[in-house]
């Protein structure tokens, strides 16, 4: 009986490699299938996805093609672990996709604490308003082209990120920048001074209406939004979270 | 016909060396998979865990297309090009074979994902110690995908990607010749993955000799690739996830240097590239984001010429190519190596 066990697992073991990549080729269809694959990387890198989609086509049918004159596996154990290795991330991805880098990763993702701590409570400015007009604007565009919107009337959308080192009417809104996966992500983020801000929990989505303007605190250069209006949103699909350089 | 080598003492002795290497892998692999499952049962739709989560999926989804594109071209080596061919190929003295291997990337753009099942096939093929060295440190650098990502990152500060692209193309070059003077090819390959490579070759030569036609060639080949991907791939794996467990415990403020001097600022920002597993078309525009900062333009490089030489992810791939002591001996000169490199440009700089 233990023989012929072991020996349905050797010819089962057989078909390992080919399974496995029929799963990831699964994973791919999915992750390309309404551009989930946002949520973890790039748009930019969807050929390469899809390069990787056919790739593994044509290996399982390479593997399938010769499986008649495979041997038997003899190192079982070996070819079940590769298995299991190469399962986990297809289980994370089921797992995780839906969830995004929200407050406890822009903790992570900072480069200097300082940015994220002790921010100082500022006034909002008079300033002279060059255009009435609001701009809608991502954080990315705002942060890149900081001196053509300075002054301006903008919009933009993004989470909302409070800390007992933050001034009570100011908050940061941030997101998310990727430039090849999300390991790379760069947090960009924005100050915002706003009396209606008090009861916004972290990573509460909110659109946000103001003055944009770069005041300068501790001797740095901080971009702030004095706001008109603070809403909260509805949060975007996972795929539509993060902003992308280019 | 199926020719078998002689079995010799060395032989022997590798074997023994083997099994306990392989039982310890295996067991560490087996502690991999568990280890994850546990983190998915009782973790799961924690902050932490979707942090990870996510770093450790994206950096499998950008590094897996790189590598099947390494195995396949790693499996038409294999089946298409014959060993004369190659060693007619290169250069002849031992400095010009690696001075050619490690610009070979202008050539063949290759990522640090995708060089290793080339450079495990090609040492097959007789390619010297030293050239694959320096081919599998300067490809992933010395090759116009990475320059245009960097000269992009730094607005087409072109010194810069001179910069990179120079230093990183003499540490090759540098690390393929000591590897070569401290270590013979048999000392500093694996001993399974040469036998079994060996095996293969004749097993399949007579398949993929002359009369067999192109269509079973290619399926050879692909099949080649399809089984190193099913071997390497794990090690990608396992490598990605300890990256994001270390991108979440070490949070990337603590890297920040305090640093004013250079030595501080570059063995900080080096360890950050170990730290990170960026890939090299990526990782300018992380060093870049630094730029306002006090980090220096030194560290900045090193940085940049680290991380596709050495990370976590690369550390276990080579464990398919190398012996332990070889990875031991090559991590520690190409990091001694960048980092002299860097320390001796802020001293002429300044």
């Amino acid at each position: 009986m233990k023989e012929k066990v072991k020996n349905t697992l050797a010819v089962f073991s057989v078909c390992l490699p080919a399974i496995t990549f029929i799963v990831w080729i699964a994973a791919y269809c999915w992750l390309l299938n309404g551009d989930r694959y946002k949520a973890f990387m790039q748009p930019k890198l969807r050929p390469m996805l899809i390069l990787a989609l056919l790739l593994l086509l044509i290996f399982v049918m390479a593997l399938i093609s010769q499986l008649s004159r495979k041997k038997k596996e003899t190192n079982i154990t070996d070819v079940w672990l590769r298995t299991a290795i190469l399962f986990v991330p297809a289980l994370f991805l089921w797992t995780v996709y839906g969830q995004s880098l929200g407050a406890y990763a822009l903790s992570k993702k900072t480069f200097d604490a300082d940015e994220i701590f002790s921010i100082p409570q500022t006034q909002p400015e008079q300033l002279s308003i060059m255009d009435s007009s609001v701009k809608s604007a991502s954080l990315l565009d705002l942060l890149k082209n900081s001196d053509e919107f300075e002054g301006t009337h903008v919009a933009t959308e993004g989470m909302v990120f409070r800390s007992n080192t933050i001034a009570e009417n100011t908050f940061k809104i941030f997101r998310f920048a990727i430039i090849c996966c999300a390991a790379d992500a760069l947090p960009l983020w924005i100050l915002v001074n706003s009396e209606e801000s008090q009861n916004l929990e972290n990573e509460t989505w909110v659109k946000v209406e103001g003055i944009f303007k770069i005041k300068k605190i501790n001797g740095r250069q901080i971009p702030h939004i004095d706001a008109e209006a603070v809403q909260p949103i509805t949060t975007p699909a996972p795929e539509k979270q993060y902003l992308f350089f280019y | 016909m199926l020719k078998t080598f002689p079995i010799t003492a060395e032989v022997n002795h590798h074997h023994s060396d083997k099994q306990k290497s392989g039982k310890a892998s295996r067991w560490a692999q087996i502690c991999f998979v568990l280890l994850a499952i546990c983190l998915l049962i009782f973790f799961r739709n924690t902050p932490q865990f979707n942090t990870m989560g996510i770093t450790f999926i994206s950096i499998v989804l950008e590094a897996f297309p790189f590598m099947l594109i390494g195995t396949l071209v790693g499996g038409f080596i294999e089946v298409f090009v014959p060993q004369e061919k190659i060693t007619r190929w290169l250069p002849e003295g031992r400095f010009m074979t690696v001075f050619t291997a490690a610009g070979l990337g202008i050539f063949f753009p290759v990522c640090e994902c995708a060089v290793v099942p080339v450079v495990r096939r090609l040492l097959n093929k007789g390619v010297p110690l030293s050239a694959a060295v320096a081919f599998l440190l300067g490809g992933p650098i010395v090759n116009p995908v990475v320059a245009a990502s960097t000269a992009v990152a730094y607005f087409f500060d072109w010194s810069i990607v001179v910069n990179r692209l120079a230093f990183g193309y003499f540490i090759a070059v540098a690390a393929g010749l000591l590897m070569s003077a401290f270590f013979t090819k048999t000392q500093a390959i694996r001993p399974d993955t040469l036998e079994n490579q060996r095996f293969f070759v004749h097993a399949d030569s007579a398949e993929s000799g002359v009369n067999t036609s192109l269509r079973k060639k290619i399926g050879l080949a692909v099949n080649h690739a399809a089984n190193d991907f099913f071997d390497i791939g794990r090690f990608l794996v396992i490598g990605a996830f300890l990256a994001a467990s270390i991108q979440l415990l070490a949070p990337r403020y603590l890297f920040s240097p305090i640093a004013s001097t250079p030595v501080s600022s570059i063995s900080i920002m080096m360890v950050m590239a170990i730290v990170l597993n960026l890939c090299s078309e990526a990782d300018a525009f992380v060093a870049a984001s630094l730029q306002w900062t006090l980090v220096p333009i030194s560290a900045q490089l090193a940085f940049m010429i680290l991380g596709p030489m050495l990370d976590i992810k690369l550390l276990l791939m080579y464990g398919r190519i190398f012996r332990n002591r070889a990875i031991i001996v090559l991590s520690a000169i190409t990091f001694l190596l960048v980092f002299l490199s860097m320390i001796f440009r802020d001293f002429m700089i300044k």
